[in-house]
């Protein structure tokens, strides 16, 4: 039975010979070891040899010509009649194109198959030879590195990413990221992620400052930092934790916003009169020691506007709503690393510079920190004011059980039209949080056209 | 239960173990006439006689090899190694050889052989007979690598070494030959591969082996004066390390320093500290540090001599660096 | 000058006379070896066997001849040592599995080519440091010895191991301890690549045991049946106790040192000078025919059988499975 002969793999890092010489003709007898050929190898000239008796039948590859290790040069056979028809088309085939005599080399030889996949490498990063004789092609940059559609960049062989490992063991390896702001022992950084000890706010013991497990079980039994320490540039991540009034102030804006079906309306208030109200006010009371802040005449129109549609002034209850029978109104107040809602009770009923003093108060002793529970628990409403720090509109989160806050925005000078003109006036926009269970948009719409009233027409504040 | 020097712990392991199998007998020079050149075999040419009791030219590549043959069809030869410097010239032997034939013989051919001989620095040798070899050989795959401190230790690990199907290298001091222990009366063995704690402690871990047991016993000594519990643990056997007992003393102190007699570069001491940084990085309060010997030849001069090995000071120091205690 | 101790070899090995169908069998072994290394050096070309491997095309004689006159005494041979596993009665499967890197050969594909090992058939392997098993046989004559089996063991090696330190050694406790081990040193003129005139002085490396007072010879190797009778004389003589025995049988490898050498550093004509006049299966082939009268087809026969074993082997190494690599850290530690 006929079988082609191949060109040899000499070595284990030849890819290909060059077939220097036939030693045997078409139709010769072979023995065993016998030299049918010479072949060029990477590495020296050998003599390649039959290990079958029988007969030359047929040479595939002339003198001169390269083939690659395990493609055929020849068809040997036992007798010297047989039919190799078939083992010719097969050879065509493969003479016809790359794929099949690769696919057939690669289980046997595969250094020969990684050749004929070369190819296909090659022609991502080598531009082809332009057709243009008269053109020189540009220079084929050098082939140390591909993109692949994996993302990979960098070196390759033979069409594969060539890495080192690191892929393997985790990840990218970035520099970076070894470098640590604080020397610490690996103990230590396990039992302080443990203990949720920041580790930058551990002195170090030891060499050179590392932290050490003592350093960090010490640090954990320390009182929490005081809130002037925490202030530190950013730089890396940092883990500050948690203090009691994070922790409430979390959890209850957090089942606030997930249990409320809350919708929100913004209206925008025309304040020229507001201005010129507080600007005459606090030129005639200054004399009384007293001055009164927009935030003050707002708190005390959102208080009348209350008292006027008491419907808004109200909390959800799953057998009833309650509408409450005081205006207790809720101020927010911005603290270093929270924030605490102290409660004006009665606000409705309350004159401007009493509103104003009380505010001052509680302002000062929400900072101080001093509030008694009773002075931030229960408002019937609450107002949170972000304009004074530039924010010209925003929506505040229910501040339970109220069924409305209102977020105050900017009070700002802006391009307004005026009877069919342009001309500049002063604008503040307000944004109700309304609990839809208890406010729907029309009755939300009165509160605000209440408000409004209160706000485009301050006299009627001090009525 | 008797007192006695650990020579004769050795002496007593072989002639158990010759007594209770007909194919195990020793060869190496000096080891029949002459009465071993550090008298370990004395008086066992007399009660085994001369085939099995063998004195030898001077020719470990020759009787070494002869050793590993004759494992391989059944015997159990214990060759004797004057010293383990002297083995280099048999090293093709042990480990292309013996660390290699079950293997490559695909598990038809076994080498029950032990390698024995004294191991490490005497006193004033100098640097070709000073060399400790442990490293050396516990590199290689196939190979056992065994040593002991005490009395009982050598006895009980000896004859698990006789007994055992692979090829064991079994290293001994020339320091400690004369060092008495309490050894049972009754037969007993070791286990190859079992470490042993030698002193508990909670603190910091000193991993050692050999008569570097007791440099660190001193150093246990002085740590207690100072307020710090050292845990010491022997390892007995080098290969297959014990590493069940390495990690759970080293996950109990958080630090460790490993004293190991020899070169630093690549020593067993390097391979210990890789697998703790491996395997125990969580575990760890400090870097683990390493007491060897200085990085030369050993030198003559007995000044230089004791500042090139391992001392208890030395020893101190470096627990008191892994506890932070000083720079 | 004082006389060399030096003992001689008895000149009858007492075996008795081979007769047509011994040295057939002779000749059958010499073919099936040559067919096995065609077929080895075919599969190395196709990158069926990887690594080294050395083939022992060309000194089939010293091999069949050596094994017909000790078929139940240890041999340990060095790396080019697939003649001798086969010689030895090693079977053609597994050692080809074994070229093969397979589960199925002689040593579960963890030894390859260089390192074939059959207990059964008290053939202890295959070595790859040059020299360095010489010692190992000392070991087994030991055994031998203290046991009083009777046997002796046969170390192979070629000229390139005579000039190691472990061989000289090996010869100094051997002759100090009267050990049954005959000593074959192959010497087919070429270390690798350098010749034997290159490499040494003395060019008979069995005149290396006059230096320790063992019994020499030398003796040309291409005649099976002489091999037979003078390995046969040696190995009497060290059965008896009267201990080693140096051989040094001259022979010529057909191809280079291993698959990767061309073997251009031959004078041109010197292998076919050997191929025409000193041709262990022509020389063979010759004698039945001429003086046994065997008749070409019973010698045709015996190819075509070897043919059918050969090609079983080969088709039985390709069809092996691989090892499981489950089995990876199977045969590092005795259990």
């Amino acid at each position: 039975m006929a079988e082609f002969f191949k060109m040899p793999q000499a070595s284990p890092t030849m890819e290909s010979g060059t077939l220097n010489a036939w030693r045997k003709a078409e139709g010769d007898a072979l023995v065993s070891q016998d030299v049918v050929a010479e072949v060029e190898t990477d590495k020296a000239a050998m003599d390649v040899e039959v290990f079958e008796a029988g007969f030359l039948l047929k040479i595939l590859a002339q003198a001169g010509e390269e083939v690659p290790a395990g493609r055929p040069i020849a068809i040997i056979g036992k007798s010297k009649d047989e039919d190799i028809s078939a083992l010719l088309a097969e050879f065509a085939a493969m003479k016809g194109g790359a794929a099949p005599a690769a696919a057939q080399a690669a289980p046997v030889a595969a250094p020969a198959a990684a050749q004929a996949a070369a190819p296909v490498v090659v022609a991502e990063v080598a531009p082809k030879p332009t057709a243009n004789p008269g053109v020189v092609p540009p220079a084929a940059p050098a082939p140390a590195t591909v993109s692949t559609p994996g993302g990979y960049v960098g070196p390759t062989w033979r069409g594969k990413p060539l890495h080192h490992g690191l892929e393997e063991i985790g990840g990218t390896f970035t520099p970076a990221k070894l470098r640590r702001a604080v020397r610490s022992s690996p103990l230590a950084r396990k039992i302080a992620e443990d203990l949720g000890v920041p580790l930058d706010r551990v002195a170090g013991s030891g060499p050179n400052g590392r932290v050490l497990r003592a350093d960090v079980e010490a640090a954990a039994q320390a009182p929490a930092p005081q809130a002037a320490q925490a202030a530190a540039p950013a730089r890396a991540n940092e883990l500050v934790r948690n203090s009691k009034m994070r922790k409430l102030i979390a959890s209850r804006l957090k089942e606030s916003y997930l249990d409320a079906p809350t919708f929100f309306l913004t209206a925008n208030f025309d304040c020229d009169a507001l201005v010129a109200f507080r600007t005459t006010l606090n030129q005639q009371a200054s004399a009384k020691g007293v001055k009164v802040s927009f935030n003050d005449l707002t708190l005390l129109a959102v208080a009348r506007a209350l008292a006027e549609v008491p419907e808004c002034n109200a909390a959800w209850g799953e057998e009833s709503i309650t509408r409450f029978g005081s205006v207790d109104l809720g101020v927010a107040v911005a603290l270093e690393d929270g924030l605490i809602t102290p409660i004006i009770r009665g606000a409705d009923k309350l004159s401007l510079l009493q509103l104003a003093a009380q505010t001052k108060a509680l302002v000062e002793r929400a900072r101080a920190r001093k509030l008694q529970p009773e002075e931030y628990t229960g408002a019937t409403f609450s107002v949170s004011n972000l304009g004074m720090m530039g924010i010209e509109h925003f929506t505040a989160i229910l501040n339970p059980p109220a069924a409305g806050i209102l977020a105050v925005g900017a009070l700002q000078q802006e391009p307004v039209v005026k009877d069919g003109a342009l001309g500049v006036g002063w604008r503040m926009r307000v944004t109700m949080t309304c609990d839809h269970r208890v406010i729907d948009g029309a009755l939300g719409a009165r509160f605000l056209a209440a408000l409004r009233q209160l706000i485009e027409r301050p006299l009627l504040l001090v009525v | 239960m008797a007192l006695i020097p650990i020579r004769e712990a050795l002496r007593a392991a072989m002639r158990e173990e010759m007594q209770r199998d007909p194919s195990v007998f020793l060869m190496g020079e000096e080891v029949a006439q002459y009465d071993g050149a550090y008298k370990v075999s004395q008086g066992m040419l007399a009660e085994f006689g001369p085939d099995r009791i063998v004195d030898t030219p001077i020719s470990e590549c020759g009787f070494a090899g002869l050793g590993i043959g004759a494992a391989m069809v059944g015997m159990r030869p214990i060759i004797e190694f004057m010293t383990w410097n002297f083995s280099l010239v048999a090293y093709d032997q042990i480990v292309n050889s013996a660390a290699k034939i079950y293997q490559m013989s695909g598990g038809q051919y076994k080498v029950p052989i032990v390698f024995r001989g004294p191991n490490g620095a005497a006193e004033n040798l100098a640097s070709q007979h000073s060399t400790s070899v442990e490293s050396l050989y516990a590199h290689f795959p196939g190979l056992k690598v065994v040593t002991y401190a005490t009395a009982y230790d050598a006895k009980g690990l000896l004859k698990s070494a006789i007994r055992d199907d692979s090829p064991v290298c079994f290293l001994e001091s020339e320091m400690t030959y004369g060092m008495k222990g309490e050894v049972p009366d009754e037969e007993y063995l070791i286990p190859i591969g079992k470490a042993d704690i030698k002193a508990e402690g909670s603190d910091v871990t000193l991993v050692t082996w050999g008569k570097q047991v007791f440099t660190c016993q001193a150093a246990v000594e002085t740590l207690k004066s100072q307020g710090v519990s050292a845990e010491l643990l022997d390892l007995r056997t080098i290969r297959p390390l014990d590493r069940e007992a390495l990690f759970n003393s080293v996950a109990k102190t958080g630090r460790c320093v490993v004293v190991q007699e020899g070169y630093p570069f690549s020593g067993v001491g390097a391979e210990i500290v890789a697998q703790l940084q491996e395997h125990c990085f969580d575990l760890l309060d400090a870097p683990v540090l390493r007491i060897t010997n200085r990085d030369v030849p050993q030198p003559y001069a007995t000044n230089l001599e004791k500042l090139v090995m391992p001392s208890a000071e030395r020893v101190v120091t470096a627990a008191r660096r892994v506890l932070g205690l000083e720079r | 000058m004082s006389e060399l101790p030096t003992p001689s070899l008895p000149q009858e090995s007492g075996l008795p006379p081979l007769d047509a169908e011994g040295l057939l069998k002779l000749y059958r072994e010499m073919v099936l070896i040559r067919r096995v290394e065609e077929l080895a050096a075919k599969a190395y070309t196709m990158r069926k066997i990887l690594g080294f491997c050395h083939l022992y095309i060309g000194q089939e004689s010293v091999a069949v001849g050596a094994a017909s006159a000790t078929p139940d005494d240890y041999w340990i041979a060095a790396y080019r040592e697939h003649g001798h596993a086969l010689a030895k009665g090693v079977s053609a499967n597994a050692v080809m599995a074994e070229l093969f890197g397979k589960a199925t050969g002689t040593s579960l594909g963890l030894g390859g080519s260089m390192h074939i090992f059959d207990k059964d058939a008290k053939f202890m392997g295959g070595y790859g440091i040059v020299g360095g098993h010489v010692p190992l046989a000392n070991g087994v004559g030991w055994a031998i010895k203290q046991r009083n089996e009777g046997r002796v063991c046969l170390c192979y090696f070629g000229d390139g191991a005579a000039h190691q330190g472990a061989f000289f050694e090996a010869l100094c406790l051997a002759q100090l301890w009267k050990l049954p081990v005959v000593f074959i040193c192959e010497n087919n003129f070429y270390a690798m690549g350098t010749s034997i005139d290159r490499q040494s002085h003395l060019t008979d490396m069995s005149l290396r045991a006059n230096g320790v007072g063992m019994a020499r010879e030398q003796l040309r190797g291409f005649d099976v049946e002489h091999v037979r009778e003078r390995v046969g004389a040696a190995a009497k003589f060290a059965r008896e106790g009267n201990g080693p025995v140096m051989l040094e049988i001259i022979t010529y490898r057909h191809r280079g040192h291993s698959m990767s050498d061309p073997a251009k550093y031959r004078p041109k004509g010197e292998l076919e000078e050997y191929k025409l006049n000193s041709e262990p299966l022509a020389l063979t082939k010759r004698r039945l025919e001429q003086d046994f009268g065997v008749s070409a087809e019973r010698i045709a026969a015996v190819h075509q059988e070897v043919e059918a074993v050969a090609e079983e082997a080969w088709n039985f190494a390709e069809s092996s499975p691989d090892p499981d690599p489950a089995t990876l850290y199977d045969h590092v530690y005795a259990e």
